[in-house]
């Protein structure tokens, strides 16, 4: 078996165990740190910090970018390990950035007022009533 | 090489997941979380699509569903916050006051 097959079928396993400690933990605290092992995605885990379950946003902010740090290190790694003909034709970071800011220019722009909008409500919505 | 037909088994696996989580668990936050899973595999799909065309919409597409997830996220747990500092509780089952 190939190497990247074998890394493959390693995180899938991580992914899929990772997802039903997810969705099975009774402490949503835990959920989040399951869902930063198997995607990664630290906004839920920072902002879940201010939940019933608190906990000092510090050490929320290290585990997560540990976590991030060995995430990023292992696709890296798989990068690596898949460089066929096929992964090398589709994993230009240019060819992608180009096509980003060229064909799909609008939608771009109109998800950077997407985020601007959400960014403004989640303030508003989420600020103390005085 | 790994085919694609196993990236898709994964990612209806995820999905499936996601979905029992939203419908099974009561607490606010994990079915926000149990939605970014679905969403993840989501992404999966579109990457592993775009990897067997051989063209990178693929993941350009999963940039935008990213983007469009971390706004749903950051309003979704304001309204998290903002239903708890109400009620005192992020149970669905108690946020029965629209009940008829």
């Amino acid at each position: 078996m190939e190497p990247s097959a074998i890394a493959f079928y390693l995180f899938a396993a991580v992914s899929v165990i990772a997802s039903i400690g997810v969705v099975g933990q009774r402490n949503p605290m835990y959920s989040v740190m399951l869902l930063n092992v198997g995607r990664e995605d630290p906004a839920p885990g920072l902002v879940s910090a201010l939940g019933p379950k608190t906990l000092k946003i510090g050490a929320v902010l290290s585990v997560v970018l540990g976590i991030e740090i060995v995430w990023a290190l292992s696709r890296v790694g798989l990068g690596y390990f898949a460089q066929d003909d096929a992964a090398r034709s589709v994993s230009s970071v240019a060819r992608i950035g180009a096509e980003l800011f060229t064909r799909h220019a609008f939608a771009f722009e109109a998800t950077s007022i997407l985020i601007l909008v959400a960014m403004i409500g989640a303030v508003v919505i989420a600020r103390k009533e005085h | 090489m790994v085919p694609l037909n196993h990236f898709l088994i994964l990612s209806g696996i995820l999905f499936a997941i996601g979905t029992a989580g939203v419908f099974l668990r009561r607490n606010l936050i994990t079915m926000l979380l149990s939605i970014e899973v679905m969403l993840n595999a989501v992404n999966l799909t579109f990457v592993a699509v775009g990897r067997y065309l051989g063209t990178v919409d693929g993941q350009i597409i999963t940039f935008f569903v990213m983007t469009v997830a971390a706004a749903e996220a950051a309003v979704g747990l304001a309204l998290v916050i903002a239903v708890y500092r109400h009620y005192r509780t992020t149970n669905v089952q108690r946020l029965d006051q629209l009940k008829g």
